[in-house]
Protein backbone atom coordinates (compact mmCIF):
# COMPACT_ATOMS: atom_id res chain seq x y z
CA UNK A 1 0.00 0.00 0.00
CA UNK A 2 2.66 2.29 1.00
CA UNK A 3 4.55 1.44 -1.83
CA UNK A 4 1.66 1.89 -4.33
CA UNK A 5 1.36 5.60 -2.91
CA UNK A 6 4.51 6.04 -3.00
CA UNK A 7 4.81 5.41 -6.75
CA UNK A 8 1.50 7.36 -7.25
CA UNK A 9 2.93 10.31 -5.97
CA UNK A 10 6.13 10.14 -7.49
CA UNK A 11 4.12 9.52 -10.56
CA UNK A 12 1.86 12.50 -9.79
CA UNK A 13 4.56 14.85 -9.10
CA UNK A 14 6.10 14.09 -11.96
CA UNK A 15 3.18 14.92 -14.43
CA UNK A 16 2.01 17.72 -12.48
CA UNK A 17 3.09 21.16 -13.36
CA UNK A 18 2.75 22.21 -9.74
CA UNK A 19 5.67 23.69 -8.46
CA UNK A 20 4.87 26.27 -5.00
CA UNK A 21 7.23 28.97 -6.20
CA UNK A 22 6.50 30.87 -9.67
CA UNK A 23 9.62 31.74 -10.57
CA UNK A 24 9.80 33.73 -13.56
CA UNK A 25 9.41 31.28 -16.62
CA UNK A 26 11.80 31.34 -19.36
CA UNK A 27 9.22 29.12 -20.96
CA UNK A 28 7.16 31.87 -21.25
CA UNK A 29 9.90 33.79 -22.80
CA UNK A 30 12.27 31.18 -24.72
CA UNK A 31 11.79 28.58 -27.79
CA UNK A 32 13.06 25.40 -25.93
CA UNK A 33 13.12 23.84 -29.85
CA UNK A 34 14.85 26.64 -31.06
CA UNK A 35 18.24 26.32 -30.09
CA UNK A 36 20.86 29.33 -31.18
CA UNK A 37 24.69 30.06 -31.11
CA UNK A 38 25.70 33.33 -31.58
CA UNK A 39 28.90 34.78 -31.63
CA UNK A 40 29.76 38.17 -31.40
CA UNK A 41 31.38 41.31 -29.62
CA UNK A 42 29.81 42.64 -26.15
CA UNK A 43 28.49 46.19 -26.50
CA UNK A 44 26.71 46.61 -22.73
CA UNK A 45 25.86 45.13 -20.10
CA UNK A 46 23.14 45.96 -17.17
CA UNK A 47 23.58 44.22 -14.02
CA UNK A 48 20.11 44.39 -12.92
CA UNK A 49 17.53 42.02 -11.16
CA UNK A 50 16.32 39.82 -11.42
CA UNK A 51 18.15 39.29 -14.53
CA UNK A 52 21.25 40.53 -15.68
CA UNK A 53 21.62 40.68 -19.39
CA UNK A 54 24.68 41.41 -21.76
CA UNK A 55 24.49 42.49 -25.69
CA UNK A 56 26.81 41.59 -27.92
CA UNK A 57 27.53 42.80 -32.34
CA UNK A 58 26.70 39.78 -34.33
CA UNK A 59 27.81 39.42 -38.02
CA UNK A 60 25.98 38.26 -40.43
CA UNK A 61 26.63 36.53 -43.50
CA UNK A 62 25.66 39.83 -45.42
CA UNK A 63 28.22 41.79 -43.44
CA UNK A 64 25.22 43.26 -41.80
CA UNK A 65 25.48 43.73 -37.60
CA UNK A 66 22.77 43.02 -35.67
CA UNK A 67 22.77 43.69 -31.62
CA UNK A 68 21.55 40.95 -29.68
CA UNK A 69 19.93 40.74 -26.14
CA UNK A 70 21.57 38.21 -23.63
CA UNK A 71 19.79 36.68 -20.34
CA UNK A 72 21.19 35.62 -17.18
CA UNK A 73 19.95 34.72 -13.86
CA UNK A 74 19.94 37.53 -11.34
CA UNK A 75 23.15 39.87 -10.17
CA UNK A 76 22.98 38.07 -6.66
CA UNK A 77 22.99 34.93 -7.20
CA UNK A 78 25.58 35.06 -10.17
CA UNK A 79 27.65 36.93 -7.63
CA UNK A 80 27.35 33.72 -5.17
CA UNK A 81 28.27 31.80 -8.45
CA UNK A 82 32.02 33.96 -8.14
CA UNK A 83 30.75 36.11 -10.86
CA UNK A 84 31.56 39.72 -10.57
CA UNK A 85 30.01 42.70 -12.79
CA UNK A 86 33.26 42.52 -15.07
CA UNK A 87 33.42 39.16 -15.93
CA UNK A 88 32.02 39.73 -19.09
CA UNK A 89 33.50 43.19 -20.45
CA UNK A 90 32.24 45.45 -23.23
CA UNK A 91 34.85 43.83 -26.12
CA UNK A 92 34.75 40.61 -25.12
CA UNK A 93 34.43 38.50 -27.86
CA UNK A 94 32.05 35.29 -26.80
CA UNK A 95 30.25 32.69 -27.88
CA UNK A 96 27.16 32.09 -26.52
CA UNK A 97 24.61 29.18 -26.53
CA UNK A 98 21.14 29.49 -25.98
CA UNK A 99 17.05 29.70 -26.66
CA UNK A 100 15.52 32.17 -29.36
CA UNK A 101 12.96 34.46 -27.77
CA UNK A 102 9.68 33.54 -29.00
CA UNK A 103 8.56 36.94 -29.92
CA UNK A 104 10.79 37.16 -32.52
CA UNK A 105 12.83 39.88 -31.25
CA UNK A 106 16.99 39.89 -31.03
CA UNK A 107 16.98 37.97 -27.75
CA UNK A 108 18.11 34.64 -26.55
CA UNK A 109 19.10 32.99 -23.43
CA UNK A 110 22.47 32.38 -22.23
CA UNK A 111 23.16 28.66 -21.12
CA UNK A 112 26.71 28.59 -22.63
CA UNK A 113 29.42 31.55 -22.58
CA UNK A 114 32.65 30.62 -24.36
CA UNK A 115 35.35 32.98 -23.60
CA UNK A 116 37.97 33.64 -26.25
CA UNK A 117 40.79 31.56 -23.94
CA UNK A 118 38.03 28.56 -24.21
CA UNK A 119 36.66 28.82 -20.82
CA UNK A 120 33.07 27.99 -21.24
CA UNK A 121 30.34 28.66 -18.35
CA UNK A 122 27.58 26.97 -18.26
CA UNK A 123 24.43 26.70 -15.93
CA UNK A 124 24.41 24.65 -12.77
CA UNK A 125 26.55 23.59 -9.15
CA UNK A 126 28.69 26.22 -8.57
CA UNK A 127 30.99 23.51 -7.80
CA UNK A 128 31.56 22.11 -11.39
CA UNK A 129 30.06 25.35 -13.68
CA UNK A 130 32.00 28.10 -11.70
CA UNK A 131 31.73 31.36 -12.54
CA UNK A 132 33.75 32.82 -15.89
CA UNK A 133 37.19 33.44 -13.82
CA UNK A 134 37.35 30.34 -11.62
CA UNK A 135 39.73 27.26 -12.56
CA UNK B 1 39.25 -37.88 -5.78
CA UNK B 2 38.90 -40.60 -2.39
CA UNK B 3 42.55 -40.73 -2.08
CA UNK B 4 42.54 -37.14 -1.73
CA UNK B 5 39.18 -37.10 0.55
CA UNK B 6 40.62 -39.50 2.87
CA UNK B 7 44.30 -37.49 3.02
CA UNK B 8 41.96 -34.18 3.54
CA UNK B 9 39.73 -35.70 6.54
CA UNK B 10 41.68 -37.78 8.41
CA UNK B 11 40.32 -41.06 6.70
CA UNK B 12 37.09 -40.36 7.17
CA UNK B 13 35.71 -39.99 2.89
CA UNK B 14 32.21 -40.11 3.09
CA UNK B 15 31.43 -36.95 5.87
CA UNK B 16 34.51 -34.62 4.02
CA UNK B 17 32.84 -35.03 0.69
CA UNK B 18 29.52 -34.23 2.09
CA UNK B 19 30.89 -31.26 3.80
CA UNK B 20 32.48 -30.42 0.11
CA UNK B 21 29.53 -30.73 -1.79
CA UNK B 22 27.50 -28.58 0.79
CA UNK B 23 29.70 -26.65 0.86
CA UNK B 24 30.10 -26.59 -3.46
CA UNK B 25 26.27 -25.76 -3.59
CA UNK B 26 26.56 -23.26 -1.38
CA UNK B 27 29.67 -21.49 -3.28
CA UNK B 28 27.10 -22.31 -6.52
CA UNK B 29 24.19 -20.72 -4.77
CA UNK B 30 26.02 -17.36 -3.65
CA UNK B 31 27.31 -17.11 -7.38
CA UNK B 32 24.39 -17.57 -8.91
CA UNK B 33 22.91 -15.41 -6.65
CA UNK B 34 25.18 -12.67 -7.22
CA UNK B 35 25.22 -13.85 -11.30
CA UNK B 36 21.08 -12.93 -11.42
CA UNK B 37 21.15 -9.85 -9.55
CA UNK B 38 21.00 -7.23 -12.02
CA UNK B 39 22.89 -3.34 -11.94
CA UNK B 40 21.35 -0.21 -12.98
CA UNK B 41 23.88 2.72 -12.96
CA UNK B 42 24.29 5.71 -14.87
CA UNK B 43 24.01 9.44 -14.46
CA UNK B 44 21.81 12.72 -14.90
CA UNK B 45 22.72 14.97 -18.26
CA UNK B 46 21.40 17.89 -18.57
CA UNK B 47 20.93 19.00 -22.62
CA UNK B 48 24.60 21.00 -22.52
CA UNK B 49 25.53 16.93 -22.10
CA UNK B 50 27.08 17.95 -17.87
CA UNK B 51 26.06 15.74 -14.97
CA UNK B 52 23.57 17.16 -13.45
CA UNK B 53 25.02 17.97 -10.00
CA UNK B 54 23.83 19.90 -6.53
CA UNK B 55 19.73 18.89 -6.88
CA UNK B 56 20.43 16.08 -3.65
CA UNK B 57 17.82 14.03 -5.60
CA UNK B 58 16.76 10.42 -5.32
CA UNK B 59 15.90 7.95 -8.24
CA UNK B 60 13.52 5.54 -7.73
CA UNK B 61 13.14 2.24 -9.27
CA UNK B 62 9.83 0.72 -9.33
CA UNK B 63 9.61 -2.89 -10.34
CA UNK B 64 6.42 -3.24 -12.61
CA UNK B 65 5.21 -6.17 -11.37
CA UNK B 66 5.24 -4.63 -8.16
CA UNK B 67 6.60 -4.05 -4.82
CA UNK B 68 8.30 -1.26 -2.91
CA UNK B 69 10.18 1.41 -4.58
CA UNK B 70 13.90 1.10 -4.41
CA UNK B 71 15.96 4.57 -3.57
CA UNK B 72 19.13 6.07 -4.36
CA UNK B 73 20.64 9.44 -4.03
CA UNK B 74 22.15 11.26 -7.09
CA UNK B 75 25.60 11.74 -5.91
CA UNK B 76 27.35 15.51 -6.58
CA UNK B 77 28.51 14.18 -9.77
CA UNK B 78 25.36 13.05 -11.25
CA UNK B 79 26.00 9.65 -10.92
CA UNK B 80 23.45 7.43 -9.13
CA UNK B 81 23.56 2.97 -8.86
CA UNK B 82 21.41 0.73 -8.07
CA UNK B 83 22.94 -3.01 -7.05
CA UNK B 84 21.44 -6.63 -6.63
CA UNK B 85 18.24 -5.74 -8.30
CA UNK B 86 15.95 -8.92 -9.31
CA UNK B 87 16.23 -9.00 -13.64
CA UNK B 88 13.03 -7.49 -14.40
CA UNK B 89 11.08 -4.51 -15.92
CA UNK B 90 11.64 -1.36 -13.89
CA UNK B 91 9.85 2.14 -14.28
CA UNK B 92 12.45 4.91 -13.30
CA UNK B 93 11.58 8.26 -11.66
CA UNK B 94 13.24 11.55 -10.68
CA UNK B 95 11.61 14.06 -8.72
CA UNK B 96 13.56 16.93 -9.54
CA UNK B 97 12.76 20.66 -7.91
CA UNK B 98 11.72 24.02 -9.57
CA UNK B 99 13.60 25.10 -11.33
CA UNK B 100 16.74 24.31 -13.17
CA UNK B 101 15.53 20.55 -14.11
CA UNK B 102 12.19 18.88 -15.35
CA UNK B 103 11.59 15.64 -13.31
CA UNK B 104 12.28 12.45 -14.78
CA UNK B 105 9.87 9.47 -15.33
CA UNK B 106 10.35 6.27 -17.79
CA UNK B 107 9.18 3.13 -18.24
CA UNK B 108 9.56 -0.53 -18.99
CA UNK B 109 13.46 -0.13 -18.23
CA UNK B 110 14.44 -3.84 -18.37
CA UNK B 111 17.26 -5.73 -16.74
CA UNK B 112 18.66 -8.99 -17.36
CA UNK B 113 20.14 -11.43 -14.80
CA UNK B 114 23.48 -10.35 -14.56
CA UNK B 115 23.79 -7.38 -16.79
CA UNK B 116 25.29 -4.38 -15.35
CA UNK B 117 22.81 -1.88 -17.53
CA UNK B 118 24.53 1.55 -17.87
CA UNK B 119 21.89 4.23 -18.26
CA UNK B 120 22.56 8.02 -18.27
CA UNK B 121 18.86 9.82 -18.09
CA UNK B 122 18.52 12.64 -19.94
CA UNK B 123 17.25 15.64 -17.85
CA UNK B 124 15.02 18.18 -20.12
CA UNK B 125 15.65 21.71 -18.54
CA UNK B 126 12.50 22.96 -16.34
CA UNK B 127 11.43 26.36 -16.89
CA UNK B 128 14.27 28.22 -16.58
CA UNK B 129 15.20 26.34 -19.72
CA UNK B 130 19.24 26.22 -18.76
CA UNK B 131 19.93 30.14 -17.95
CA UNK B 132 23.24 30.50 -16.23
CA UNK B 133 22.56 31.99 -12.70
CA UNK B 134 19.02 31.10 -12.45
CA UNK B 135 18.69 28.43 -10.14
CA UNK B 136 17.66 29.28 -6.89
CA UNK B 137 18.01 24.99 -6.20
CA UNK B 138 21.54 24.23 -7.15
CA UNK B 139 22.50 27.71 -5.36
CA UNK B 140 20.79 27.27 -2.00
CA UNK B 141 22.41 23.12 -1.96
CA UNK B 142 25.68 24.72 -2.91
CA UNK B 143 25.48 27.47 0.14
CA UNK B 144 24.02 25.09 2.66
CA UNK B 145 27.35 22.69 1.35
CA UNK B 146 30.09 25.21 2.22
CA UNK B 147 28.19 26.59 5.25
CA UNK B 148 29.92 26.06 8.71
CA UNK B 149 27.18 25.32 11.12
CA UNK B 150 27.36 25.25 15.03
CA UNK B 151 26.02 22.12 16.25
CA UNK B 152 24.06 22.20 19.45
CA UNK B 153 20.54 23.55 20.59
CA UNK B 154 18.96 26.40 19.53
CA UNK B 155 19.94 30.07 21.22
CA UNK B 156 17.22 31.41 23.48
CA UNK B 157 16.22 34.79 24.10
CA UNK B 158 17.20 36.54 27.12
CA UNK B 159 13.49 35.82 27.93
CA UNK B 160 13.82 32.45 27.51
CA UNK B 161 12.08 32.02 24.14
CA UNK B 162 14.14 29.62 21.34
CA UNK B 163 15.53 32.57 19.22
CA UNK B 164 14.80 31.97 15.26
CA UNK B 165 17.14 34.91 14.37
CA UNK B 166 19.59 34.24 11.60
CA UNK B 167 19.74 33.87 7.73
CA UNK B 168 17.91 30.84 6.58
CA UNK B 169 17.35 28.58 3.06
CA UNK B 170 14.48 27.00 2.59
CA UNK B 171 15.82 23.30 1.90
CA UNK B 172 14.95 22.42 -1.81
CA UNK B 173 12.52 19.73 -1.51
CA UNK B 174 12.54 16.98 -4.51
CA UNK B 175 9.60 15.08 -3.18
CA UNK B 176 6.14 14.88 -3.27
CA UNK B 177 4.38 17.84 -2.20
CA UNK B 178 0.58 17.25 -2.46
CA UNK B 179 -1.21 20.39 -4.52
CA UNK B 180 -3.67 22.43 -2.73
CA UNK B 181 -7.39 20.52 -3.08
CA UNK B 182 -8.67 23.15 -5.72
CA UNK B 183 -12.32 23.93 -6.19
CA UNK B 184 -13.25 23.72 -9.92
CA UNK B 185 -13.19 27.48 -11.23
CA UNK B 186 -9.68 27.76 -9.53
CA UNK B 187 -8.39 24.02 -11.18
CA UNK B 188 -9.40 25.62 -14.21
CA UNK B 189 -7.18 28.39 -13.84
CA UNK B 190 -4.28 26.61 -12.55
CA UNK B 191 -4.09 24.24 -15.56
CA UNK B 192 -4.34 27.47 -18.02
CA UNK B 193 -1.84 29.74 -16.22
CA UNK B 194 0.67 26.16 -16.45
CA UNK B 195 -0.07 25.71 -20.07
CA UNK B 196 0.78 29.12 -20.56
CA UNK B 197 4.00 28.28 -18.61
CA UNK B 198 2.95 31.46 -16.49
CA UNK B 199 3.76 33.88 -18.43
CA UNK B 200 1.11 36.39 -16.17
CA UNK B 201 3.02 35.36 -12.66
CA UNK B 202 3.22 38.47 -10.41
CA UNK B 203 7.17 38.10 -10.51
CA UNK B 204 7.36 38.47 -13.95
CA UNK B 205 6.06 41.99 -12.95
CA UNK B 206 8.09 42.41 -10.23
CA UNK B 207 5.60 41.85 -7.78
CA UNK B 208 5.71 39.16 -4.97
CA UNK B 209 6.36 35.71 -6.10
CA UNK B 210 4.17 33.74 -3.26
CA UNK B 211 1.68 34.83 -0.61
CA UNK B 212 3.82 32.16 1.49
CA UNK B 213 7.27 33.23 1.93
CA UNK B 214 8.77 30.02 3.21
CA UNK B 215 8.10 28.28 0.27
CA UNK B 216 10.23 29.91 -1.40
CA UNK B 217 13.33 27.79 -1.89
CA UNK B 218 16.10 30.72 -1.55
CA UNK B 219 17.16 32.39 1.74
CA UNK B 220 16.21 35.30 3.95
CA UNK B 221 17.02 36.76 7.72
CA UNK B 222 14.77 36.25 10.55
CA UNK B 223 15.51 39.53 12.71
CA UNK B 224 13.73 38.59 16.10
CA UNK B 225 12.92 41.25 18.92
CA UNK B 226 9.97 40.90 21.85
CA UNK B 227 7.48 42.56 20.07
CA UNK B 228 8.58 42.16 16.96
CA UNK B 229 9.83 39.39 13.71
CA UNK B 230 10.77 40.51 10.57
CA UNK B 231 11.65 38.45 7.48
CA UNK B 232 13.93 39.93 4.67
CA UNK B 233 13.70 37.45 1.62
CA UNK B 234 16.18 38.33 -1.05
CA UNK B 235 14.23 36.63 -3.57
CA UNK B 236 11.45 38.96 -3.78
CA UNK B 237 10.07 42.28 -4.20
CA UNK B 238 9.15 44.28 -1.09
CA UNK B 239 11.18 41.11 0.25
CA UNK B 240 10.29 42.29 4.08
CA UNK B 241 7.87 40.77 6.04
CA UNK B 242 6.72 42.01 9.48
CA UNK B 243 4.78 39.48 12.22
CA UNK B 244 3.71 41.41 15.13
CA UNK B 245 3.97 39.80 18.59
CA UNK B 246 3.22 42.57 20.92
CA UNK B 247 -0.49 40.67 21.21
CA UNK B 248 -2.52 42.95 19.12
CA UNK B 249 -4.83 41.09 16.47
CA UNK B 250 -5.69 41.38 13.26
CA UNK B 251 -7.41 44.77 12.25
CA UNK B 252 -10.68 44.90 11.64
CA UNK B 253 -10.43 47.69 8.55
CA UNK B 254 -7.41 46.24 6.63
CA UNK B 255 -6.64 47.06 2.87
CA UNK B 256 -5.94 43.27 1.18
CA UNK B 257 -2.01 43.15 1.09
CA UNK B 258 0.19 40.84 -0.98
CA UNK B 259 1.99 39.68 2.05
CA UNK B 260 -1.21 39.88 4.39
CA UNK B 261 -1.24 41.08 7.82
CA UNK B 262 0.30 38.67 9.91
CA UNK B 263 0.57 37.89 14.29
CA UNK B 264 2.77 35.65 16.00
CA UNK B 265 2.56 34.13 19.76
CA UNK B 266 4.81 31.72 21.51
CA UNK B 267 3.18 27.82 21.92
CA UNK B 268 6.35 26.23 24.24
CA UNK B 269 8.79 26.77 21.44
CA UNK B 270 6.75 27.02 18.55
CA UNK B 271 6.17 30.53 16.97
CA UNK B 272 2.50 30.18 16.12
CA UNK B 273 2.03 32.84 12.84
CA UNK B 274 -1.38 33.58 11.82
CA UNK B 275 -2.27 35.76 8.46
CA UNK B 276 -4.87 37.28 7.45
CA UNK B 277 -5.72 40.08 5.01
CA UNK B 278 -4.65 38.66 1.67
CA UNK B 279 -5.24 40.21 -1.50
CA UNK B 280 -6.67 38.23 -4.65
CA UNK B 281 -3.54 38.53 -6.59
CA UNK B 282 -1.16 36.46 -5.32
CA UNK B 283 -0.25 32.86 -6.96
CA UNK B 284 0.47 30.11 -4.85
CA UNK B 285 2.08 28.22 -7.22
CA UNK B 286 0.00 28.53 -10.33
CA UNK B 287 -3.29 28.05 -7.92
CA UNK B 288 -4.91 31.11 -7.27
CA UNK B 289 -6.19 32.44 -3.99
CA UNK B 290 -8.83 34.76 -3.01
CA UNK B 291 -9.08 37.14 0.00
CA UNK B 292 -10.27 34.54 2.48
CA UNK B 293 -6.78 33.09 2.44
CA UNK B 294 -6.02 32.33 5.86
CA UNK B 295 -2.34 31.11 6.57
CA UNK B 296 -0.90 29.41 9.66
CA UNK B 297 2.99 28.84 10.53
CA UNK B 298 4.19 27.25 12.96
CA UNK B 299 7.71 27.53 13.34
CA UNK B 300 10.53 25.58 15.50
CA UNK B 301 13.98 25.91 15.50
CA UNK B 302 14.72 21.91 16.67
CA UNK B 303 18.43 22.73 16.98
CA UNK B 304 21.40 25.32 15.80
CA UNK B 305 21.34 24.46 12.65
CA UNK B 306 17.57 24.06 11.86
CA UNK B 307 14.60 25.76 11.65
CA UNK B 308 11.07 23.72 10.24
CA UNK B 309 7.35 25.17 9.99
CA UNK B 310 4.08 23.46 9.47
CA UNK B 311 1.94 25.65 6.78
CA UNK B 312 -1.96 25.04 6.84
CA UNK B 313 -3.35 26.96 4.48
CA UNK B 314 -7.08 27.54 3.88
CA UNK B 315 -9.51 29.24 1.08
CA UNK B 316 -12.82 28.85 1.40
CA UNK B 317 -13.07 30.97 -2.08
CA UNK B 318 -10.39 28.93 -3.96
CA UNK B 319 -9.64 25.35 -2.12
CA UNK B 320 -12.03 22.49 -1.38
CA UNK B 321 -10.41 21.66 1.84
CA UNK B 322 -7.54 22.99 4.06
CA UNK B 323 -3.78 22.23 2.43
CA UNK B 324 -1.18 21.20 4.68
CA UNK B 325 2.68 21.37 3.87
CA UNK B 326 5.80 22.07 5.33
CA UNK B 327 9.38 23.05 4.91
CA UNK B 328 12.63 22.49 6.63
CA UNK B 329 15.59 25.11 6.32
CA UNK B 330 19.14 25.31 7.13
CA UNK B 331 20.90 28.00 8.78
CA UNK B 332 23.74 29.97 6.59
CA UNK B 333 25.72 31.54 8.85
CA UNK B 334 28.31 33.24 6.98
CA UNK B 335 25.48 34.64 3.97
CA UNK B 336 24.03 38.30 3.93
CA UNK B 337 20.88 39.06 2.87
CA UNK B 338 21.77 40.90 -0.60
CA UNK B 339 19.55 43.83 -2.36
CA UNK B 340 16.97 42.69 -4.68
CA UNK B 341 14.81 45.61 -6.41
CA UNK B 342 13.44 44.07 -9.34
CA UNK B 343 13.67 46.21 -11.94
CA UNK B 344 14.17 44.88 -15.48
CA UNK B 345 12.01 41.60 -15.27
CA UNK B 346 10.58 42.74 -19.56
CA UNK B 347 7.72 41.01 -18.79
CA UNK B 348 6.24 42.48 -23.01
CA UNK B 349 8.51 39.45 -24.13
CA UNK B 350 6.57 36.83 -21.92
CA UNK B 351 4.23 34.95 -25.15
CA UNK B 352 3.60 32.18 -22.58
CA UNK B 353 2.49 29.30 -25.19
Amino acid sequence: MRSRLLAASVAAFCMAPWVLFAHHSFTAEFDATKPVTLKGTVTKLEWTNPHARFFIDVKGEDDAVVNWELELGSPNTLLRYGWKRDSIKVGDQVIVEGYLAKDNSKMANARTVQFPDGRKVSAGSASDAGAPGAK
Amino acid sequence: MPKRNKRSNGGVPFPGSLLRCALCLLLCAIAALADDSAVIRGRLLDPNGNAVTGTGATVYVTNSVGGAAITAPVLQDGRFSFTSLAAGSYQIAVPLPCCMYTSFARKDVVVKPGQTLQLDLPIAWGINLGTIGDDPVTLTNDMRARAKVPVGPAPRTPGGKPDLSGVWATIPEPTVRTPAPLQPWAAQLARQRAESNRKDAPGNFCLPNSPIQLLIPFHYRFVQTPALIVMLQEFDTPGYRQIYLDGRGHPEDWNPAWYGHSIGKWEGDTMVVDTVGFNDRGWLGVAPQTEKLHVVERIRRPDFGHLEAQIVAEDSGAFTAPWKTAIHAGLLPDENILEFVCENNKPQHMVGK
